[in-house]
């Protein structure tokens, strides 16, 4: 009787175990990291504050405000002082650069995005579940915590990273630890430490993160995200003639 | 002889280090955002327009400061010689913009120049000047959901997508050099007028009623100067390919229209076209001066350029000008013979500025004096090249950007070299060159200063 009873219960657990692993798939999965970045189908926006730092120089901080709608983006400028004012809209591979001293809106390459404090915009202002494939390609254990391991790969064209792995927890909530974002050619440019996150609306968001540059690890960026809000955003907000305005 | 046992332990030490994940080093990366004050400094900067939705306010302060030599050449060809050019030049701006809004229904605009100049021409008389420009200020009101809106006031909009040439921006009277003169603010000054903006998706319509004035005095007397209001029309798309289209008036004039394309080429690669078709030549046509009878057809003036984006921010972009406002070789050869023989009429009557001289003398005089006037409008001929490559997109402490524009037509020259330096958040410098190379009687040998160097100061407040 004693032995009937051990057998059912490592039957019941490789059930269990089984089926809790197929109710997590990794469309779910890429969901949800896209849902702790943002707030899907519903406008929103938010405040970045950046501040990185380079081997033997003195840290940069810089701060953007973001609006969002789905694929549109509307990204100012607030500091440091000589970019206060400059602002950017981004549309899928379309962007757009304000340049307020001259009025002038110039558009830019996808490319651009990858230098500087755009690029850095770039790796949390994705559309994984869109622009990407996953699949969960292992699991692991990081610090005593259990962890999938989600594979991206690009399936549409003018993204700028080819390939990006998740470790995301297989705890509830699926918060992602970090991700590794790959060119390519394969080569990892940049990981990303989600180190925070915080409620808004009833909604975990990722509040801090830490993204350092894999060839210079002296070169790094924090990252805090604060004050999102809920907002109806019309399509109209999101067109050239808004980058000059408060609005 | 290195122990065997020692270097697999020193191995095996190294690996381990090695194959530490990412994780561990992320652990030296101390959390700025950590302690409270930082957090309280960081919020600060935000200002009051993130802090609060519903009714903010932003102003803003920068000041440019600039020292600048010009090397002005021994004889300048449309000089009828009572002409002197400036040697040197000081300059003291302080730019103030200011924006509130209680939300969409309300918001208002101004932006204010105040410019001290300081000159001391080629005989050593020095000047000094201060003036107060009112570049833009206007008050906007749009519906919750930004699809229609009016502006009232002095604005500055901005039709073309250009880097050197915008000839979208078929308001009159224009000065526009984006590229001559950076520091000179009054190139940003507005026209004064009422606006009505509607917006559809990715779709949006202009119509703009504004007065025709030459607030700067800038001595264009062009054509256009009897017209008191002018009016446009503009159509916007936005996307993949960006399409503008402008229909621009002068009051009882014809339909000047202006169309401008851009697009994405690759991922690194972007394309532009921009062309307008006026009825109105833009030179300066003063006076006594005509060189050529004005063609009833109209006057193309179109840009196509590109611009490639390498690695580390560095951009490549080039641009090619067909102007048909510009003279061809048989007008410009009419030109320049016409100035000869002004020169000449004036050699033979002995002419000085001093002394009282027969009707012939005068009209010389003032034909020379109008047709050095001519070269404040640019773009005397037709066909022109402009490259530029710098890494200015991307903030860094030291930024480098050289520009040459080529004129097809007669070969000269303006070539821009400028080093800047971002010292901190709210201080820089930038070093300029400019060398106008070219023939006496060419375009840009015509320019007073054979070169020019400039050191300008800028602080944002």
């Amino acid at each position: 009787m004693e032995k009937y009873r051990f057998g059912f219960w490592i039957v019941f657990l490789l059930v269990f175990s089984l089926s809790s692993k197929a109710e997590v798939t990794a469309e779910y999965l890429v969901n949800r990291l896209d849902e702790v970045r943002g707030y899907r189908d519903q406008g929103f926006v938010f405040d970045i504050i950046n501040i990185s730092y380079k081997k033997d120089k003195e840290p940069r901080t810089n701060t953007l405000s973001v609006k969002v709608f789905n694929d549109k983006s509307l990204i100012r400028f607030e500091s440091p002082a000589r970019e206060r004012g400059r602002a950017m809209l981004k549309e899928d591979s379309n962007m757009w650069l304000y340049i307020p001293g001259t009025r002038r809106i110039i558009r830019i390459a996808p490319s651009q995005r990858l230098i500087g404090e755009t690029s850095n915009g770039d790796v949390v202002g994705t559309n994984f579940s869109r622009d990407y494939g996953a699949k969960i390609v292992g699991e692991e254990s990081v610090e005593g915590r259990e962890y999938w391991l989600l594979e991206l790969t690009s399936t549409a064209s003018g993204v700028a990273y080819a390939k990006v792995k998740v470790w995301m927890a297989k705890a509830d909530g699926h918060q992602p630890l970090k991700s590794e974002f790959y060119s390519r050619s394969d080569r990892l440019l940049k990981t990303a430490f989600y180190k925070e996150y915080k409620k808004y609306f009833g909604e975990l968001k990722v509040h801090k993160l830490l993204l350092v540059d894999a060839l210079m690890q002296d070169n790094y960026t924090w990252m805090k995200f604060d004050n999102y809000q809920l907002e109806e955003l019309d399509p109209a907000i999101f067109q050239k003639a808004s980058l000059g305005r408060l609005n | 002889m290195a122990n065997p046992s020692l270097v697999r332990q020193k191995l095996a030490i190294f690996l381990c280090i090695a194959s530490l994940p990412p994780l561990v080093i992320a652990q030296e990366y101390e959390d700025p955002f950590s302690t409270e004050s930082s957090e309280a400094n960081l919020a600060g900067e935000l200002g009051s327009d993130m802090l609060e939705n519903s009714a903010s306010w932003n102003f803003d302060v920068s000041a440019i400061a600039y020292h600048q030599q010009n090397g002005v050449r021994d004889d300048q060809y449309f000089n009828p010689g009572g002409l002197v050019f400036r040697e040197r030049e000081s300059q003291l701006a302080l730019d103030l913009s200011g924006q509130f809004s209680t939300g969409s229904y309300f918001s208002t605009y101004t932006r204010l120049a105040l410019v001290g100049d300081y000159r001391v021409d080629e005989s050593g008389d020095a000047s000094d000047e201060f003036s107060h420009y009112l570049l833009e200020g206007y008050l906007s009101s749009y519906s919750s959901s930004r699809r229609f809106g009016v502006n009232v006031g002095r604005m500055k909009p901005q039709w073309s997508n250009g880097y050197n040439w915008s000839p979208a921006n078929l308001l009159k009277p224009v000065y526009d050099r984006p590229n001559l003169d950076t520091d000179d603010l009054t190139q940003q000054q507005g026209w004064d007028m009422v606006h009505l903006d509607f917006r559809y998706g990715d779709w949006n319509t202009g119509f703009y009623f504004a007065e025709v004035e030459d607030t700067l005095d800038r001595n264009l007397e062009l054509p256009f100067g009897d017209s008191d209001y002018q009016y446009a029309l503009v159509f916007n798309r936005e996307g993949d390919l960006d399409t503008r289209l402008v229909l621009h008036q002068l009051e009882g004039g014809d339909i000047n229209v202006a169309l401008g394309l851009s697009a994405l080429a690759d991922d690194n690669i972007t394309l532009r076209f921009e062309g307008a078709w006026e009825h109105q030549r833009e030179l300066a046509l003063a006076g006594d001066m005509q060189y050529a009878d004005l063609q009833d057809r109209g006057y193309l003036k179109a840009v196509l350029g590109t611009q490639v984006s390498l690695n580390d921010g560095w951009d490549i972009t080039a641009e090619y000008l067909y102007n048909e406002h510009g003279y061809k070789a048989e007008e410009w050869d009419q030109v320049i013979e016409q100035i000869d023989l002004a020169k000449l009429n004036l050699t033979q009557s002995g002419f000085s500025l001093a002394s009282s001289q027969s009707t012939e003398a005068h009209t010389a005089f003032n034909f020379l004096i109008d047709s050095f006037g001519l070269l404040s409008v640019g773009q005397l001929r037709r066909e022109y090249l402009f490259f530029m490559w710098g890494n200015t997109r991307v903030e860094r402490k030291f930024q480098y950007r050289q520009s040459i524009q080529y004129n097809i037509d007669d070969q000269s020259q303006y070539h821009n070299l400028e080093f800047i330096q971002n010292w901190t958040e709210h201080f820089s410098t930038r070093l300029q060159a400019q060398v106008f190379s070219g023939c006496d009687s060419c375009e840009f040998g015509l320019i007073p200063s054979e070169y020019l160097l400039r050191f300008s100061f800028y602080f944002d407040f």
